[in-house]
């Protein structure tokens, strides 16, 4: 979170998390092309020729003012595939919010878990942890034949009991509820934390 | 996205916002940049001065926030103890000129082709000492970050959200 006090604005960092192609992308891909161009800034996508993410894609949600305070939400998504291990690091600085979008596919659990274990392995590394960061689970693909059961998926990767939602977000289903969700959780979690000062510049 | 910042909540203050200003302000009329812009290390853009339009400036400090992050990886590789300080794009038109400042924040200036590197690095360096005063100087100054984000804010954002991004 950073506050700039002369231009009123406050800015927030959500990532989107997960395996390789769990629909982390196709998340942001969907809420650009939903919203109107008012609210919300380029999408930036870096890319490999094959399309797949090679650094991070980036989307700045601006929602006018409140109270004469210009609230903005970067969005991130890291880099899926195991070798962009130190890309992940560093997008996940400074993060408020974290999306876990994971593959429903009964194939893709070790994927999903494998990423989940490194997502904690990330925070632990910056002396946080997945339960004191507001947190929010996707279960995406649910359209495909070899989706698992959302109980099945729940008690593989949802241990903390996180709000879940289900998606598919080639099609934008979930993906607006989910992004709601996390930006609820980031606000709520302002208002709960016991102090908010910890460094002044 | 360097030491010092993981996780971490961060506010600046009126009177230094109004002192960066100052210093870019300066900065872009002695070096007859483009635009100069200022960012903290995990990509939030601070302030611009200089051409505003052309680009989405909080994309490009976001861009500019992963290419330090990811050359400091690579000056780690071949030896270096901390991250580069520069770094610099040449184009058939437009070149960039990114610094670090202070451990934190980042400076980028955006110049084209009449204007000589050389005057760049100069003025931006004599910036750069500047920004890192006016970073310094206020350190310990309090603030009441509390007020920005009281329970009425809070609840009215939370209500600007549902209707801005509903189904």
């Amino acid at each position: 979170m950073f506050i700039n006090w002369a231009a009123k604005e406050i800015v927030f960092k959500i990532v989107y998390y997960g395996p390789a192609l769990s629909g982390k992308t196709t998340n942001l891909k969907y809420i650009y092309n939903r919203l109107d161009p008012g609210l919300r800034g380029s999408l930036v996508t870096l890319q490999t020729q094959e399309e797949r993410t090679l650094f991070f894609d980036f989307l700045q949600l601006h929602l006018g003012e409140v109270l004469g305070r210009k609230p903005r939400f970067n969005l991130y998504t890291v880099p899926g595939q195991s070798y962009y291990a130190y890309s992940r690091k560093i997008i996940l600085n400074g993060a408020d919010g974290v999306v876990f979008v994971a593959d429903s596919q009964r194939s893709r659990i070790e994927d999903n878990l494998e990423s989940l274990l490194d997502l904690e392995e990330r925070l632990i590394e910056q002396g946080r942890t997945l339960q004191r960061i507001p947190f929010v689970i996707q279960y995406n693909k649910r359209d495909l034949p070899d989706a698992a059961p959302v109980e099945w998926l729940q008690q593989k990767l949802n241990y903390y009991n996180f709000p879940q939602f289900e998606a598919v977000a080639t099609e934008g289903r979930g993906v607006m509820e989910t992004l709601r969700r996390v930006l609820h959780a980031v606000i709520e979690n302002v208002q709960t934390r016991p102090t908010l000062r910890e460094r002044v510049v | 996205m360097t030491k010092g910042r993981n996780g971490k909540r961060f506010a600046l203050s009126e009177d230094v916002f109004l002192k960066i200003t100052d210093i870019l302000n300066e900065l872009v009329g002695k070096t007859r940049a483009r635009a100069v812009i200022f960012a903290d290390s995990n990509g939030h853009l601070i302030a611009q001065r200089g051409e505003t339009i052309g680009y989405d400036a909080s994309a490009l400090c976001a861009v500019a926030a992963g290419e330090f992050s990811a050359t400091s990886e690579l000056a780690r590789m071949v030896g270096e103890s901390d991250s580069f300080r520069f770094l610099y794009h040449e184009g058939t038109e437009t070149n960039v000129y990114m610094s670090r400042v202070a451990q934190d924040f980042l400076l980028i200036v955006i110049f084209d082709q009449t204007v000589a590197l050389g005057m760049v690095r100069v003025f931006t360096k004599r910036g750069i000492e500047k920004l890192e005063e006016a970073l310094e100087k206020t350190a310990t100054e309090p603030l009441a970050e509390e007020a920005f984000l009281d329970v009425e804010f809070s609840s009215l954002l939370g209500r600007e959200l549902d209707k801005s991004l509903g189904d």
